[in-house]
């Protein structure tokens, strides 16, 4: 496990659209480096938590977020703050995989060239966040063709890739192995483990075996009172083997869920 | 019914209105060619750019050159293109991009009603409002100008509601992953959206082009209907449409097959067009 420090604090956050209460009073402290797997049931708040962490919940009509999100000293949350600086901090990759159905260098070339990164810079962390994914030595001699034409586990790659060539502290992943097959998902899985110590990670799954391999901490997601709310959190192996909340024990116990 | 029939019977009815689909194109292609076929077989048809002047009706000196209307037809088209496209992408863009929900509605129902209002009534209004505007300032009115503006007017709600559906198209998956990477609203909508959805969006404009160049009505109401080579915007055209709506009524013999003949040169104009489109929609970046 890497060295403990707090990255992000989240006090006291809900989230409502419109009249529904989807999350409410969510307090978790996410460990600098490490990895945070957030698990749970479907529909109990763990992909709106995520969003809110790079304020994609904007884009939602009728979303509202109120509490504290601090991440180096201030808070995201804040309607003073820089959600555009803020997204290039705070990466996402999502359930499916969505690179820009344009060339394999222009994936690249949009997000680094509108952060003001010059041609030349662009090129070498495209040319190095694709190594770091594995994924140069199959694409090195088509970056000019399109993402589209990638397999489904090389798109997953080349959005992993997208977000770190803009050398984000935080990578939110929205199941991001969930629409890939067993194979592409193991590779894609080791890539996210190790990220590990570099990047700080939070990734929303529902594979419990999976958050087992890969997390170092635990939130445990539930729907307590018509509101999504964590109801545990903690080191993987220990919150494995001793939760003390009844559902999160009987959840990752595979008793229910 | 067995399933095996019923499936027989639905791929005999798709088939046969696929193949009705095919015919009528070559059907109709096929009239034209048969019907100009006295003027392209005699070799005649070379008459049509080596005439200098259209005057099929001349006793003394028929001539048959209808480089002017044609060039009338492409400046036309061209015009309104230049006029409806920028206005139609840019309204769409706002359509899906920034107009609250309420206005949208709005703005769908106004393009839908504009598309729906007949040719006629678009000429009828351009002769009464935009040719003697354009009069007040540089006579005579009826002109290249006022038959691109009509023009424009008419092809502007398919360009805009075709963009509008493609855009929508958008996989929000894919509009969310271009916020996440920090992405300005401009940025989103100009490297992402609109480069997505290109191939909707040349085909509104295809569409729409393709309209333009066969309109008739609303274009002879305004465009002045003389043939001769416009200098400037300002001076009367007579596009190919035109002709054949004023002459085959009472156009005999020769003078009919050379309109035919027009006709079917029409019809090409706008198939090469396509064939453009559709070689540019196949390649890959």
């Amino acid at each position: 496990m890497a060295e403990e420090s707090a990255l992000i604090e989240v006090k006291n956050l809900s989230i409502n659209y419109d009249d529904f209460a989807a999350l409410r009073d969510v307090h978790l402290t996410i460990q600098k480096g490490n990895i945070t797997a957030l698990v749970g049931p479907s529909g109990c708040g763990k992909s709106s938590f995520l969003q809110s962490l790079n304020r994609l919940t904007d884009l939602i009509p009728g979303c509202q977020t109120t509490g504290e999100m601090i991440l180096g000293g201030k808070n995201i949350l804040s309607p003073g703050c820089d959600v555009l600086s803020l997204r290039r901090k705070v990466g996402m990759v999502f359930q499916k995989p969505n690179p820009f159905p344009q060339s394999i260098r222009r994936n690249f070339e949009i997000p680094l060239r509108e952060h003001g990164f010059s041609k030349l810079e662009t090129t070498d962390r495209m040319e190095d966040s694709l190594k770091r994914v594995g994924l140069w030595n199959e694409v090195s001699n088509r970056l000019s063709r399109s993402a589209a034409n990638l397999s489904g586990g090389q798109q997953q790659r080349l959005c992993i890739a997208r977000a770190l060539a803009l050398d984000p502290e935080v990578i939110l992943f929205d199941e991001p192995c969930s629409a890939l097959d067993p194979h592409a998902s193991g590779v894609v899985e080791d890539l996210i483990s190790s990220l590990r110590g570099s990047v700080t990670v939070v990734i929303v799954t529902h594979n419990l075996a999976q958050a087992r391999r890969i997390a170092d901490h635990l939130a445990v997601f539930w729907v307590r009172g018509g509101s999504g709310t964590i109801v545990e959190t903690g080191a993987t192996d220990a919150l494995f083997t001793s939760a003390t909340d009844p559902d999160a024990k009987s959840y990752l116990t595979g008793i229910r869920g | 019914m067995s399933r095996l029939r019923s499936d027989r019977v639905l791929s005999f009815v798709l088939n046969a209105a696929a193949l009705l689909c095919g015919a009528l194109v070559l059907g109709i292609v096929l009239f034209l060619s048969i019907e100009a076929a006295p003027t392209i077989f005699s070799g005649k048809i070379s008459a049509f750019f080596t005439d200098e002047k259209w005057q099929p009706g001349s006793e003394r000196d028929p001539q048959f050159g209808i480089f002017s209307m044609l060039l009338a037809s492409v400046l036309i088209t061209l015009l309104a293109a230049i006029l409806a496209v920028p206005v139609g992408i840019c309204g769409a863009i706002f359509r899906v991009f920034y107009a609250p929900e309420s206005l949208a509605k709005w703005q769908d129902r106004f393009l839908e009603l504009l598309a729906g209002i007949p040719s006629v009534i678009f000429g009828f209004w351009g002769l009464s409002v935009i040719v003697p505007f354009i009069n007040r300032y540089h006579p005579p009115g009826q002109s290249l100008l006022a038959a691109g503006i009509v023009l424009a007017l008419m092809i502007l709600p398919t360009i805009a509601l075709t963009t509008k559906s493609a855009l929508t198209a958008i996989s929000p998956s894919l509009m969310a992953g271009a916020a996440a990477l920090g992405l300005s609203r401009p940025a989103q909508i100009l490297q992402v959206a609109i480069p997505t959805a290109r191939k909707g969006i040349a085909a509104g404009c295809a569409l729409g082009l393709g309209r333009a160049i066969g309109e008739t009505m609303a274009v002879v109401m305004v465009c002045g209907n003389i043939a001769q080579i416009p200098h400037s915007v300002f001076d009367p055209v007579r596009p190919v449409t035109s002709t054949i709506a004023l002459e085959m009524g009472y156009a005999t013999a020769e003078h009919k097959s050379y309109l035919y003949a027009a006709g079917l040169v029409l019809v090409l104009m706008t198939a090469l067009f396509l064939l453009v489109r559709i070689r540019k929609g196949a390649s890959q970046w």
